[in-house]
């Protein structure tokens, strides 16, 4: 008999406590799982969102860190901006995230300015965009259409004022499929924010270099004081709810951690008592002691792997399911990387290897003649 | 030796900062208000003491709070009973607030209101709004409270203005978020008005705190939830934001 059937078979022997180890695992492991991968997800989304709408570099005033930052008048900075080299278009951004009807929970409402790059990258899959910038239709996203039931020539009452559904549209980032797209004029107006943008998005010509991005940077800091200029990604990563969802995970993972080695620590340690006969039994047989601390340290490997393989089954359903709840819908992404699945796997192994540890130099330490004598 | 024997005196018998530290701290929260021009969104949802839930409203508030002068305009958002309704009032320096009301749909249908009214049948009121109390000149420390979990000071602020519909105010101030979390009004006979109790609060640009969830609780009960969604903390006040109240004068 080998040593790994040995360590299945003494966990055989205890079915009970053997699934309720496993199942506590399991569920610290599903909890790192669907927080994590929502987190990245949240970030991705509006990664994706910025980089498929084709922008180089954004900017935005210094103190913003909400997920969409603080209006400013944009013709404070836009013909400095429109001045620098390389620097194509310069396009205003106004978004808020407003309930539009009773039954759906809040949607991103974005105003984007007529004409611009912006709108681009969206397939238009019904109907058609806004004619003009003082047009007060609507461009909704598939899943805005689908939570507010709504199609084309529907009415949808934004902020006191009604906007038609002109057209419908898909995105590649979910934030978008799920938010209202209106000129930038007329959300200046709804929201008694005229002349203002929460960003400005600056698209570069293709000769621009990642050197002249960092002079452009530099520049806007040094003649633009109060504003910023920053790529996509380190917009999303300044963002607080990306900042705060990635802390929680982080706390997650650290008392998922401390929980699932305190399991397996009290399982193993619970296990060798019930098996002080039969260890001294195998240390009087021959068995050597790093034999004994394998053979213990392997059980407590297979729990955690085995409770880490379905805690990372169930965080996948859990942040899918999520994703599907009514008030969710639109607002989730979760994304789900191999490299972490695995570092999710790699965590359950070190877990058994630190529960299983100290159990394992104690068993080892046995005298046979001492543990035979045990009841 | 006798200086020193006297200011061990007055040591011993001194109240120890407290006229200072209620000076401190009304300063703090008049410089917080401070502003050249701000916007809130919010929405309104009054639950009547019986349990009933009236439907939500929205409601847009624009200000201007200088020292001598504060401004603020109230517009109703949505639905169609408050769509276009608009309040405006101004406090000069004398403290005196004069307020109008106007709705979109009659331009020129200008008519007095009274700044202690409640607004939409809400337990808003516009004086409130104002913080009147900051201005008068009785302030005194009353001791330390905790709200919500949060510690803060307890200011008790009282003026003798017979024209005031709220002669004692008991503040419950968070010094370093700059904010009262709970505010209780008082009328003459000391009977309790209504408190404002703030349940939620966002981070302003400038890192001081200001409410994102308040419930104010009336006399009757009635309880009034507040929840700001949107807002700008540098609003554009142009010509016409304030041209009914100035017309008015």
């Amino acid at each position: 008999m080998n040593l790994l059937r040995f360590a299945l078979d003494n966990l055989y022997r205890r079915p009970a406590r053997t699934a309720l180890t496993v199942s506590a695992i399991s569920l610290g492991i599903a909890a790192v799982v669907a927080l994590t991968s929502i987190a990245w997800g949240f970030e991705a989304s509006w990664q994706k969102a910025n980089d498929a709408r084709g922008t180089d570099l954004i900017v935005t005033r210094i103190a913003s860190e909400n997920t969409m930052p603080s209006p400013f008048v944009a013709e404070q900075v836009r013909p400095a901006l429109s001045a620098l080299p390389h620097v194509q278009q310069v396009v205003g951004l106004l978004s808020e995230m407003l309930t539009v009807s009773e039954d759906a929970p809040p949607v991103f409402v974005f105003g984007w300015a007529h004409g611009s790059y912006l709108w681009e990258h969206l397939k238009l899959k019904d109907g058609r965009w806004p004619a003009d910038d003082g047009e007060a239709v609507l461009a909704i996203g598939s899943l805005a259409a689908e939570m507010l039931h709504k199609q084309v020539g529907d009415d949808i009452e934004i902020e006191g004022r009604l906007f038609k559904v002109a057209g419908i549209f898909e995105s590649s980032a979910l934030v978008e499929n799920g938010a209202l797209i209106m000129t930038l004029t007329q959300m200046q107006q709804i929201t008694d924010k005229p002349g203002k943008v929460n960003i400005l998005n600056i698209k570069l010509d293709n000769s621009a270099t990642d050197a002249d991005i960092e002079t452009i940077k530099a520049q806007v800091r040094k003649t633009m004081p109060g504003f910023i200029a920053i790529t996509s990604g380190e917009l999303v990563q300044k963002n607080a709810v990306v900042r705060i969802s990635k802390a929680m995970s982080n706390a997650t993972i650290l008392i998922a951690g401390l929980v699932g080695a305190l399991v397996v620590f009290n399982t193993m340690l619970m296990s060798i008592n019930e098996r002080t006969r039969e260890i001294g039994i195998l240390l009087a047989l021959g068995w050597q002691r790093r034999t004994v601390i394998k053979l213990i340290v392997g059980e407590s490997v297979i729990l955690t792997l085995a409770g880490g393989a379905i805690g990372i089954l169930l965080g996948i359903a859990i942040a899918s399911g999520l994703g599907h709840l009514e008030l969710m819908r639109g607002k989730i992404d979760a994304v789900f990387s191999l490299p972490f699945l695995f570092a999710v796997l790699g965590l359950s192994v070190f877990l058994g290897i630190c529960g299983g540890l100290y159990p394992a130099i104690k068993a080892a330490r046995l005298l046979p003649s001492q543990a035979l004598r045990q009841e | 030796m006798r200086r020193v024997a006297t200011l061990l005196l007055l040591c011993a018998f001194a109240q120890p900062g407290l006229g200072a530290d209620a000076g401190a701290l009304v300063e703090t929260m008049k410089q917080a208000r401070l502003s050249e021009g701000f916007e809130a969104r919010m929405e309104v949802a009054t639950i009547a003491s019986n349990g009933r839930r009236a439907l939500p409203f929205k409601l847009s508030v624009t200000g201007q709070v200088g020292k001598d002068r504060q401004r603020l305009r109230i517009r109703g958002i949505s639905p169609d009973k408050v769509r276009g309704r608009y309040v405006a009032a101004e406090r000069n320096a004398e403290g005196r607030i004069r307020a109008i009301a106007y709705d979109e749909q009659l331009p020129g249908n200008i008519e007095k209101t009274d700044p202690a009214a409640r607004l939409f049948d809400s337990g808003l009121v516009l004086w409130d709004m104002f913080g009147a109390w900051w201005n008068w000149p009785q302030q005194s420390i009353e001791g330390s409270d905790k709200v919500g979990g949060r510690a803060c000071t307890l200011m008790r602020s009282r003026t003798d203005d017979g024209a005031s519909p709220v002669r004692e105010v008991l503040s419950c101030v968070d010094g370093n978020a700059k904010l009262s979390l709970r505010t209780q009004l008082y009328d003459r006979r000391h009977t309790l008005l209504r408190t404002i109790a703030v349940k939620q609060t966002m981070r302003k640009e400038s890192g001081a705190l200001a409410a994102k969830k308040l419930a104010i609780t009336e006399a009757d009960r009635t309880v009034t939830e507040v929840e700001v969604y949107s807002g700008d903390e540098h609003y554009l006040v142009n010509a016409d934001t304030y041209a009914p109240l100035d017309n008015g004068k």
